[in-house]
C-alpha cells in the first residue's frame, strides 16, 4: 500500500501548495548583529535624543539597547555636547537655542563599551517654513461587499515653503486617543466572592500614544514651486477605537537635508503598509553611520538635523464616520460546574449582573483598559 | 503458394510502350475505386495488377502526385489495408500480408550498385535493379523527377518532394533530403515539403528522419517537378532519442542553437506522476534551467522566464503548465515536433529575447481511425484521430482531465478536504490537402482551478485557435499564411492575510496575422521573407478587497493595447561546400495604443505619483509612442571534417511584452505588461560559438558552446515594487542591463543499449541598474545576481534497453540554489520596527539534488492486436531529499517567521498505464 499512501501524500502536498516547514536561513553573524544608531537634532530648544541599539534576529525581534556608551553630538563650530543615558540605550542632552541655528551641521559620535567608535556624517540643519494647514476629508472606500462602503478619515497636509527653505520634508504623526473599558471593577471571585464599594474606575479610562507607522516624505526639488498641496498623511476609520471618545494628533514637520530625505524615502518604501512582506521587492538600506574601528562592519540608522514645526490637533464626533470598533470585552455565563470551573491561577474572576440580573463572567479587557495596550496616565496635554 | 487468384484483367486499347512498374505516371485520384484505379494504371503504363476482387471491396484510392511510379502508387493505394504488392514479370500482384520472393539472394553488391553519376552505362530499369540487388538495405530505387526535354541545357531546375509516413500517411516534418554529389540538403517544412534547386542530372538522394528508416534513391532530375516519398518506421525504435540539432549539422539543421526532442524520449525519462512533459525534458538539456520543481518557468541562457516564446501550431501560449508547473499544458500525444531555438533565432521569429519553443501538433492519422490514452491515479487523457477523407483530410481530438478531488476528500485535514485542484485541456485539429494548398485548423483550450480551502483560489485558462494555409506558387516558392488568436486569463483570490485579502482578474489577448514565404533561389541559396502583424490587448483588471476584514483599497490596473508590425528577410547561403552563412533582418514597429491616460513626471525627478507634472490623453487606437526595432541575425556554420562542425552566431532580439512579478517563479497570476510611454522595449545581443563532434565508432556525440549576451532596458523591479498596488507600472520598474554568459557542455550516446546524456551548464546572469539619480539605482547601482542566476547545472539521463519492451532509466539533477534576498534582522528606530534586508540576491537557497528512476514495460510485440499497452513505473526523488523550492518569510504575531517550501520532499512512486489502438509500432 506504499503506492497509494505516497499518492495521497503527494496530493496532500499539491493541495497545500506543497510542503512548508520552518527554515533557518544561514545568515552571517555579522549581518545579524549590527549597531543601530539613530537620532536627530532639531531647532526646537530642548532634549535632543540618540538611540543606540543592536539589531535582533528576525525570529525574536526586540529592542536591544546598548548601554554604557559615550555619546556626544558635535557641531561644525567646534561645540561638543555629551549625552546622558536616561533609559537603557537612550541618550539625551539639553541644547539651548543658541546652538540650534539652521545652517549648522551636526554629527553624532558613539563609543561603545567595547571601544568601537561609531560616527555619523555631518548633516546640515535646513530652514523650515511654518506648518501650513492640516485637514481631513471623509473618503468613501468600496469594500469587498459592493453594497457597503467604508468611510475613512484621510488627513492631508499642505506645504508652503517658497523662499529659502529646504526642498525636503518629512512629517511625523504622533497619535493619542482616549478609550474606555466596558465596566468598572465591581464583583470578583478568588475562592470567595467580593464586592468593591464603590466600584473601581481606576482602570476604566486609558490613553494610547504612538507614532504612526507610515513614513511621510516629500521632495519638491523637481517641482516648479517649493510647495505641495494636499499631501496625504495617514487615515483612520471607525473600526478602531481612535475616534470613540477623543482623538489627538501631533503633526511634526521636519525640514531635512537631501541625504536624510533619500534615507527616509527608502524606509518609506520598505515599510509601506499595503502589501504583504514579500509582495514587494525588499531592499537593504544604508544610512550615514559608519564604524571607524571596524570599517567593514555596517552600522544601521541615520543621524540628521532638522527644523521642526509642529502642531497638535484634536478631533471628536467626526461626522460621516460610523463607529464599529470592538472594546474586546467578552462575557459569558457561569458553566455547569459553577465556580469550580475556575482554578486558582485564573483568579480573580470578575463578573457583573446585567440589566436582567443575570450573572455574567467578564474577560479582563472588560474592566482593565490597559489589557488593550494603553496607559491610565493622562497625558498632560489632554484637555479634559 | 495460394494461386487461387482471380485474375482481373482488363484490356482497353493497347498499352503504352513505356512499360513496367517503374513507369512514372501522374496520379490525381480522389476516392477512386481500386478496380478503376487498376484500369487507369493499365491504360497509362501497361502494367497489369492482379488481385482478388473480394480483397479490395470498397477500397478507394486517393493520390495526388505529379510523378509517381506505378509501384509506389499501388503501394500507397494499398497502405493500411494489410495487402502487399509484388512485382511479377513487370506486372503487379496483390496478396494479403505477403510478397513474392524477389529472386535469388545477391552477393556482388558493390559492382552492381548503380552509380548514376557515371554516364554511359546502360540504365537498368528499376525492377531489374531490384531483381539484382534483392532486399539489400542499401539497394537504391530510382526516382525520376520532371519530363525529358523540358529543361534547357545547363539551367537549374527546382524539384519539390513531399515526405509522408507510410503507416499513417502523416507528413514528416524536419526530414532531411541530402544529395551526396552536390552536398546540398534541405529539410521538410511543416507540410512535409522539401525543395531543392539542382542542375538536371543524376544524384544519390538520402532521406533521413529520426525514428524512420533512412532511404536512399538514385535521383534523376529531368526538369522542374514533384515527387513523393514514403518513409517507414525503423524497426529499431531505440534510435529515437533526442536529436541535438547539430547532429549531421552540416546539411541538416542550419540553425545554430536549435534543439529537437522526440516524443519517444519524453516517454522514457522518469517523470513526476508519470506525466510526460516536454518542458521538463527540455530542462535536462544544457542552457535550459528551471528555478525549481513545480515551477513552470524556464530560464534559457540566463534570461528571465518571460523571455521565452512558446508556440503550439503558431498560437502563443502564455501559461505553459497546469497546477503550477506539475503538468504540462498540452498532451504529449498531440505533439509531433518540438524544437527550441536559443542561439540563432531565425528572423521569422521575434518577440522574446531568449528563446523560441516551437511545437507542431500532429495531424491525425490519414489512413485509419485510432485512439490512444493514459490513466494515472489522478489524471486521464484520451486522443482520437482518423481520416475524414482518406489520404487527404484527417482530424485529431485530444482531451485531458485531472480528477484528484476524490483523493483529497479522503484526507483528514479539513484544510485539504475542503480544497480542490483540477484542470482539463482540449485540443482539436483538422487538416485537408487541396491540390496545391494545405489547410489546417487548430483549436486549443486549457483550464485550471485550484482552491486551498478559504485561503487561496486560482483559476486560469488558455484559449487559442489558428488557421493555417500553405500554398505552393511553384516548386521553388512556397508560402504559409496563418491567422491566430490566443487568450490567457486568470482570476486570483488571496486571503492568506485577511487584512490584505484581495481578488483580481486579468486577461491578455494576442491576435496575429502571419505570411511567410520560402524561396529556393538556387541549390545553395534559400530566401525566406514575410510579414507579421500582432495586436495585443490586455485587460489588467482591478484589484479588489476580498472579505470583510480586508483593508485594501481597490486599484484599477487598467487596459493596455499594442500593435506590432514586422517584416523580415533572411537568406541561407552555402558559400563553400563546407560553409553555410545565414543572415537575416527583422524590422519591427511597435506602437502602444490608446485609449490611455499617461502621466508625465517632473523632469529630473523620480517617476512617482507625488511628482506628476502633466497628464496626456490618447484616443482609442492612437499610437502612444513609436518604437522602431531592427534585429540582425547571423550565423556561420563550418564543417571541419566528416564528424565535426563549428558554428558562430550573432543574434539580436527585441521584446515588447514583460511579466510583472517579483516572486521568483512563474505563477499563474503573473501579469503581462506591454512596453508603453515610459517603459521602453528591451533588446539583447547575443554572440555564441560552438563546436560539435560525433564519434560514430562509439556512438558518442559531444558539443561545447559558449555564449555571451547583453540585454538592455530589461525592466528590473525597483525597491518596494508592488504590482498590485498601483496601475502606474513606470513607478515600479527601472530599465536595467543584464549580462549573461556561460558554457554548455553535452556528451551523448545514442542508438545503443545503454544510452543517454550528460549535460553540464555553467552560466551567470548579472543585473545592473545604475542611473544618474539615487532613485534610478537598484542595490546602490552595484551589479547583483539576477533572480535566476544559477551557475552550475548538471543533468544526467541514462537509459538502458533490456529489450525492445523493457527500458530502465535514471535521471540525476544537480543545480546551485537560486539567489534570494534575506531579511537578516529587525531593528527599532523610535519604537517602530524596521527589517534589515541583505543586499539584493546576496544569499542563495540550498542546492538542489534529485535522483529519479523509471521502468517502462511495453506490451507484447504481436503484430495483430487491438490494443497496445505500456506501463510506466516511476520513482521520483529516490533519495527523498527535501529540496527547497523557495524560502519565504511571513509576519506572524509581529515576528518574521522563515519557511522553506519544498515541493516534493519524499520519494514518490507512480504507475501510469498508457494505451493505444494498434500494435507496438503503430502511431
Amino acid at each position: 500500500m506504499l503506492r497509494i499512501k505516497n499518492i495521497l501524500l503527494i496530493l496532500t502536498m499539491l493541495a497545500l501548495s506543497a510542503c512548508i516547514k520552518s527554515f533557518d536561513p544561514v545568515i552571517d553573524a555579522s549581518a545579524e548583529n549590527k549597531y543601530v544608531v539613530s537620532g536627530r537634532v532639531t531647532d526646537a530648544e530642548g532634549w535632543q535624543e540618540v538611540e543606540v541599539s543592536l539589531t535582533s534576529p528576525i525570529g525574536s525581534p526586540k529592542f536591544i539597547p546598548v548601554t554604557g556608551c559615550q555619546v556626544s553630538i558635535l557641531d561644525d563650530k567646534g561645540n561638543d555636547f555629551t549625552l546622558n543615558e536616561w533609559e537603557p540605550g537612550k541618550y539625551q542632552v539639553w541644547m539651548g537655542h543658541e546652538y540650534l541655528i539652521p545652517g549648522t551641521s551636526y554629527q553624532v559620535k558613539v563609543t561603545t563599551p567595547g571601544g568601537e567608535e561609531l560616527v555619523s556624517g555631518f548633516d546640515k540643519m535646513s530652514k523650515g517654513p511654518p506648518l501650513d494647514s492640516v485637514y481631513y476629508s471623509i473618503n468613501d472606500i468600496p469594500t469587498a461587499d459592493p453594497t457597503i462602503n467604508l468611510n475613512v478619515m484621510q488627513f492631508y497636509v499642505d506645504l508652503q515653503a517658497e523662499g529659502d527653505y529646504s526642498h525636503f520634508y518629512k512629517w511625523d504623526v504622533v497619535e493619542t486617543w482616549e478609550y474606555h473599558a466596558a465596566l468598572p471593577a465591581e464583583y470578583y471571585f478568588d475562592g470567595s466572592h467580593h464586592k468593591i464599594v464603590p466600584p473601581d474606575y481606576t482602570n476604566k479610562v486609558c490613553w494610547t500614544t504612538g507614532l504612526a507607522k507610515n513614513v511621510f516624505t516629500i521632495s519638491t526639488k523637481s517641482l516648479a514651486q517649493n510647495k505641495y498641496e494636499k499631501y496625504p498623511l495617514h487615515s483612520i476609520d471607525g473600526r478602531s477605537s481612535r475616534l470613540g471618545i477623543l482623538y489627538s494628533m501631533l503633526v511634526r514637520q521636519l525640514s531635512i537635508s537631501e541625504e536624510a530625505y533619500n534615507y527616509w524615502e527608502k524606509l518609506r518604501i520598505n515599510s509601506n503598509e499595503q502589501g504583504g512582506l514579500y509582495e514587494k521587492q525588499p531592499l537593504a538600506i544604508k544610512g550615514n553611520m559608519m564604524n571607524l574601528s571596524k570599517p567593514e562592519k555596517d552600522v544601521l540608522g541615520f543621524f540628521y538635523a532638522a527644523s521642526e514645526r509642529s502642531h497638535r490637533y484634536f478631533y471628536q464626533n467626526v461626522e460621516g464616520i460610523e463607529l464599529k470598533f470592538s472594546n474586546f470585552c467578552f462575557e459569558s455565563g457561569l458553566g455547569r460546574l459553577g465556580w469550580k470551573e475556575f482554578f486558582w491561577w485564573e483568579y480573580p474572576v470578575y463578573y457583573y449582573f446585567n440589566e436582567v440580573g443575570a450573572l455574567r463572567i467578564l474577560s479582563y479587557e472588560c474592566i482593565d483598559c490597559r489589557k488593550i495596550g494603553g496607559t491610565i496616565v493622562k497625558p498632560d496635554f489632554w484637555p479634559r | 503458394m495460394k494461386l487461387l487468384l482471380f485474375i482481373h484483367l482488363l484490356f482497353f486499347g493497347s498499352p503504352t510502350p513505356d512499360k513496367g512498374p517503374d513507369t512514372l505516371v501522374s496520379c490525381h485520384f480522389n476516392a477512386l475505386p481500386f478496380t478503376q484505379f487498376c484500369e487507369d494504371i493499365y491504360h497509362r503504363s501497361g502494367v497489369r495488377i492482379y488481385f482478388r476482387e473480394s480483397w479490395v471491396q470498397g477500397l478507394t484510392v486517393t493520390i495526388d502526385a505529379d510523378s509517381i511510379s506505378v509501384l509506389s502508387a499501388t503501394e500507397r493505394a494499398l497502405n493500411g489495408t494489410g495487402l502487399e504488392v509484388s512485382v511479377w514479370n513487370d506486372n503487379l500482384v496483390v496478396m494479403p500480408g505477403e510478397t513474392l520472393p524477389r529472386g535469388l539472394p545477391h552477393f556482388e553488391i558493390q559492382t552492381l550498385q548503380p552509380d548514376s553519376a557515371v554516364k554511359g552505362t546502360r540504365e537498368l530499369t528499376r525492377s531489374e535493379e531490384r531483381y539484382i540487388t534483392g532486399r539489400k538495405a542499401d539497394a537504391m530505387q530510382t526516382l525520376r523527377v520532371g519530363k525529358k526535354g523540358l529543361a534547357s541545357r545547363g539551367s537549374m531546375v527546382t524539384i519539390r518532394g513531399r515526405i509522408t509516413e507510410q503507416q499513417t500517411g502523416e507528413v514528416v516534418i524536419g526530414a532531411t533530403m541530402f544529395l551526396r554529389e552536390t552536398r546540398a540538403g534541405a529539410a521538410t517544412d511543416q507540410n512535409g515539403f522539401v525543395s531543392l534547386v539542382v542542375k538536371p542530372g543524376s544524384y544519390t538522394a538520402i532521406f533521413a528522419f529520426m525514428g524512420l528508416e533512412t532511404k536512399k534513391y538514385s535521383l534523376e532530375v529531368l526538369s522542374d517537378g514533384d515527387f513523393s516519398i514514403e518513409m517507414k518506421k525503423s524497426a529499431i525504435q531505440m534510435k529515437e532519442v533526442i536529436v541535438f540539432g547539430d547532429r549531421q549539422m552540416n546539411f541538416r539543421f542550419k540553425d545554430a542553437g536549435l534543439e529537437k526532442i522526440s516524443v519517444k524520449t519524453i516517454r522514457e525519462i522518469p517523470m513526476m506522476m508519470g506525466e510526460r512533459d516536454i518542458l521538463k525534458v527540455s530542462e535536462m538539456l544544457p542552457g535550459i534551467v528551471t528555478v525549481g520543481e513545480g515551477s513552470a518557468g524556464l530560464n534559457v541562457r540566463g534570461g528571465n522566464y518571460d523571455q521565452n516564446a512558446f508556440y503550439i501550431n503558431k498560437i502563443q501560449i502564455y501559461n505553459t503548465s497546469h497546477l503550477f508547473g506539475f503538468f504540462p499544458a498540452f498532451n504529449a500525444d498531440i505533439i509531433k515536433d518540438f524544437s527550441i531555438y536559443k542561439g540563432h533565432i531565425p528572423a521569422q521569429y521575434g518577440g522574446q529575447l531568449s528563446s523560441v519553443f516551437n511545437i507542431i501538433g500532429r495531424q491525425g492519422n490519414r489512413k485509419r481511425f485510432t485512439a490512444r490514452g493514459g490513466i494515472s491515479p489522478v489524471a486521464a487523457n484520451l486522443s482520437v484521430e482518423g481520416p475524414l477523407k482518406k489520404d487527404t483530410s484527417s482530424f485529431l481530438i485530444s482531451g485531458r482531465y485531472l480528477y484528484s478531488d476524490w483523493i483529497l476528500r479522503q484526507i483528514n485535514d479539513p484544510l485539504i478536504r475542503t480544497s480542490n485542484a483540477g484542470f482539463n485541456d482540449f485540443s482539436a485539429s483538422w487538416n485537408h490537402d487541396f491540390r496545391k494548398n494545405q489547410v489546417s485548423v487548430f483549436v486549443y483550450h486549457s483550464q485550471d482551478e485550484f482552491r486551498l480551502a478559504d485561503v487561496n483560489s486560482y483559476k486560469y485558462s488558455n484559449n487559442g485557435a489558428s488557421v493555417n494555409l500553405s500554398h505552393a506558387f511553384s516548386t521553388a516558392l512556397r508560402a504559409n499564411f496563418s491567422l491566430t488568436g490566443s487568450q490567457y486569463a486568470f482570476n486570483t483570490i488571496d486571503q492568506q492575510e485577511p487584512p490584505l485579502a484581495y481578488k483580481h482578474s486579468y486577461r491578455i489577448g494576442d491576435y496575429r496575422v502571419n505570411a511567410d514565404f520560402t524561396h529556393n533561389l538556387s541549390s545553395k541559396n534559400t530566401l525566406q521573407y514575410g510579414a507579421a502583424i500582432t495586436w495585443y490587448r490586455l485587460n489588467r483588471g482591478t484589484v479588489m478587497p476580498e472579505g470583510e476584514k480586508s483593508v485594501r483599497l481597490p486599484v484599477k490596473l487598467g487596459l493596455d493595447a499594442g500593435l506590432e508590425n514586422a517584416i523580415y528577410l533572411s537568406d541561407s547561403y552555402d558559400v563553400l561546400p563546407w560553409m553555410n552563412i545565414s543572415g537575416g533582418l527583422r524590422l519591427t514597429l511597435f506602437n502602444p495604443l490608446g485609449s490611455r491616460t499617461v502621466y508625465t513626471y517632473y523632469p529630473g525627478g523620480p517617476k512617482d505619483p507625488r511628482y506628476i507634472d502633466d497628464t496626456l490623453h490618447f484616443g482609442n487606437g492612437k499610437p502612444v509612442k513609436w518604437y522602431f526595432e531592427p534585429d540582425i541575425r547571423a550565423a556561420v556554420i563550418m564543417r571541419t571534417d566528416a564528424n565535426g562542425t563549428v558554428k558562430i552566431a550573432f543574434n539580436q532580439m527585441h521584446q515588447n511584452l514583460f511579466v510583472l512579478n517579483n516572486t521568483i517563479a512563474l505563477s499563474p497570476n503573473s501579469q503581462w505588461k506591454l512596453a508603453d510611454y515610459h517603459i521602453p522595449p528591451a533588446r539583447s545581443n547575443q554572440v555564441s560559438a560552438g563546436i560539435f563532434r560525433t564519434f560514430p565508432q562509439w556512438g558518442w556525440e559531444a558539443s561545447i558552446e559558449v555564449y555571451g549576451k547583453r540585454t538592455f532596458n530589461y525592466p528590473e523591479f525597483t525597491d518596494g515594487a508592488d504590482f498590485l498596488g498601483t496601475p502606474l507600472v513606470e513607478t515600479t520598474v527601472l530599465p536595467g542591463n543584464q549580462d549573461a554568459y556561460g558554457v554548455e557542455f553535452l556528451l551523448r550516446r545514442n542508438g545503443r543499449r545503454l544510452e543517454g546524456w550528460l549535460a553540464y551548464t555553467f552560466s551567470r546572469s548579472v543585473s545592473k541598474v545604475d542611473g544618474d539619480q539615487p532613485w534610478e539605482r537598484i542595490n546602490n547601482g552595484l551589479a547583483y545576481p539576477a533572480n535566476y542566476d544559477i551557475p552550475h547545472v548538471l543533468n544526467t539521463v541514462l537509459m538502458y534497453h533490456f529489450s525492445r519492451r523493457v527500458t530502465a532509466s535514471g535521471v540525476v539533477t544537480y543545480q546551485t540554489g537560486r539567489p534570494v534576498t534575506y531579511p537578516v534582522s529587525v531593528y527599532y528606530v523610535n519604537t517602530i520596527p524596521y527589517v534589515d534586508y541583505s543586499n539584493r540576491n546576496e544569499y542563495r537557497i540550498p542546492d538542489y539534488f534529485r535522483l529519479d528512476l523509471s521502468l517502462t514495460i511495453e506490451g507484447n510485440l504481436k503484430r495483430n492486436k487491438l490494443l497496445h499497452s505500456s506501463f510506466i513505473f516511476s520513482l521520483y526523488n529516490v533519495t527523498g531529499r527535501d529540496n527547497p523550492y523557495s524560502v519565504y518569510f511571513k509576519l506572524e504575531k509581529g515576528k518574521i517567521k522563515s519557511y522553506q517550501y519544498s515541493v516534493i520532499g519524499v520519494p514518490v512512486f507512480t504507475v501510469t498505464w498508457l494505451f493505444k489502438l494498434g500494435n507496438y509500432a503503430s502511431d
